[in-house]
């Protein structure tokens, strides 16, 4: 037993989850702790501070990319925190596929992260990074494949300014995973009030500063998934061009629902100009993005 | 209440990452901050008690002292107070036994009839037996008539005699000059 070991036992320190252990919620790893929150985009960087009370607080952004902004915002990134953790956001080169017959053996999660040759078999790439999320109801699967490079790099540049991540992951691919955890309660009440009624089909629209991912649900099976990086700025139109085709292949009963990573967006006006009639939900909440990045 | 969803993460794993401690075993730590502030204070409680204990006993050796001095002074003070005490006894015992000789006296001088003379009268009495009045009586003229007058009279007073005896160079008696000893005691008051 350590010295270390004895102080963190009697600093209480040993009793809570370790900074940067990815299966404890952020709240616990850093209670009454600044943290900082970093969205990183191909030509943009954006951060918002979560102060001891849990209120996010300093939000900004900065054009360039990763490296020039930690060059120029380093300092001042740092002094958002108390001991230098951030939760990462990464919104690019990322691919977030729709996969089918996909093995479902226990532990297979475990494994994807250690040695993603052995889970995924032909299907996994050298340096890559996986995430993967079943569908309970049927046999088709949600894969995201992420540069293991672009994770090292973005380590390193954070690291170089004294900042460590305490959690680096897709924005937009748990934005994806809360509308799936929506729709599915959303289906699960309508099946105990109403058991003969279908549920009809839904598509899942999930925006996350440029990037766009489309996910279609006919009742229980997810039968189509469009995935961009990249793709817009302020106009959201061409998400609207990717959404179009699956929403033509849902039919005109098809359920809209859309998530973006901060509300405010035209996104509802923009669909009913191109779309009249279409049902939309919008189920974005204040700071969406930075509440799914701390487990809020 | 919802399961808040915690989010994937993508960044490598450190291998030696290990589980927060059961929150059962918080109490560990509790009781080793209450030891710590109980020995704390009970120390502190402990060295107080020492100071106090210290000072009691610096004064109780301080008084010590001065009560032994006291005592000295008191002690002799008594002596001298017995002593005085001793004499008043031995003033007393003399007052005491010079009491009765007074009204050994009266009584003597008061038996003696009308016509009979005394020649002398000695009271004596000794140190040892203060109490014993030692009589020689020279009677002139009255002889044993007059002796047993003054016999009879004392001990009316509750003078009580032994060793008597009586000289007379004549052999009648009974008018003549005669000398009468004896030691009295007085039996009402035997001090």
């Amino acid at each position: 037993m350590k010295l270390k070991d004895i102080k963190d036992v009697l600093t209480l320190r040993s009793f809570r989850p370790e900074p940067d252990d990815s299966s404890a919620p952020w709240r616990k790893r850093f209670p009454r702790e600044k943290t900082l929150l970093l969205n990183i985009s191909r030509r943009r960087v954006s951060w918002i501070a979560l102060d001891r009370r849990g209120e996010f607080t300093d939000a900004g952004s900065m054009d360039g990319e990763l490296k020039e902004v930690m060059a120029n915002a380093g300092p001042d990134l740092k002094s958002h925190t108390d001991n230098g953790w951030c939760a990462v956001s990464l919104n690019q080169r990322f691919v977030i596929t729709l996969e089918v017959n996909l093995s479902r053996r226990a532990g297979l999660e475990q494994q994807l992260r250690t040695n993603p040759k052995a889970a995924l078999g032909a299907k996994a790439e050298r340096g890559k990074r996986y995430d993967l999320v079943h569908n309970p109801e049927s046999n088709t699967s949600l894969l995201l494949a992420c540069d293991e490079d672009a994770i090292v790099k973005t380590e390193a540049m954070l690291r170089e300014q004294g900042l460590q991540a305490g959690r680096i992951s897709i924005g937009i691919y748990g934005m994806l995973l809360d509308l799936i955890s929506q729709v599915s309660e959303a289906r699960a009440a309508r099946a105990a009030a109403n058991p003969d009624e279908p549920f009809g089909n839904v598509v899942m629209v999930a925006c996350c500063e440029g990037s766009v991912v489309v996910l279609s649900q006919r009742e229980e099976t997810w039968t189509e998934l469009r995935s961009r990086s990249d793709l817009y700025t302020d106009d959201m139109t061409p998400v609207l061009d990717i959404l179009m085709p699956l929403l033509q292949n849902a039919g005109p009963s098809a359920h809209v629902v859309f998530m973006n990573d901060e509300q405010g967006s035209n996104f509802a006006e923009l669909l009913q100009a191109r779309a009249p009639g279409t049902q939309l939900s919008e189920v974005t909440v204040p700071q969406q993005l930075s509440k799914l990045l701390t487990d809020l | 209440m919802k399961k808040p969803l915690i989010i994937h993460d993508l960044k490598n794993e450190r291998p030696d990452l290990t589980p927060p401690l059961p929150g059962v075993m918080t109490v560990l730590p509790f009781i080793f901050y209450v030891t710590v502030v109980g020995s704390v204070a009970l120390g502190a409680m402990s060295i107080m008690a020492t100071k106090k204990a210290t000072k009691a006993t610096e004064t109780a050796v301080a008084s010590e002292g001065s009560e032994q001095a006291q005592s000295l002074l008191i002690q002799s003070e008594l002596n001298a107070i017995n002593e005085e005490l001793s004499q008043a006894k031995e003033v007393e015992s003399w007052v005491h036994s010079t009491q009765p000789l007074m009204n050994m006296l009266t009584s003597i001088i008061n038996s003696v009839k009308t016509g009979n003379t005394l020649t002398s009268l000695q009271l004596a009495r000794t140190p040892e037996n203060p109490e014993h009045v030692e009589i020689t009586l020279l009677v002139n003229n009255g002889g044993s008539a007059q002796v047993e007058e003054t016999r009879n009279a004392l001990g009316k007073e509750g003078f009580q005699a032994f060793r008597e005896d009586t000289k007379s160079a004549d052999k009648s008696t009974r008018l003549g000059d005669m000398t009468y000893t004896a030691v009295y005691v007085n039996t009402r008051n035997p001090k």
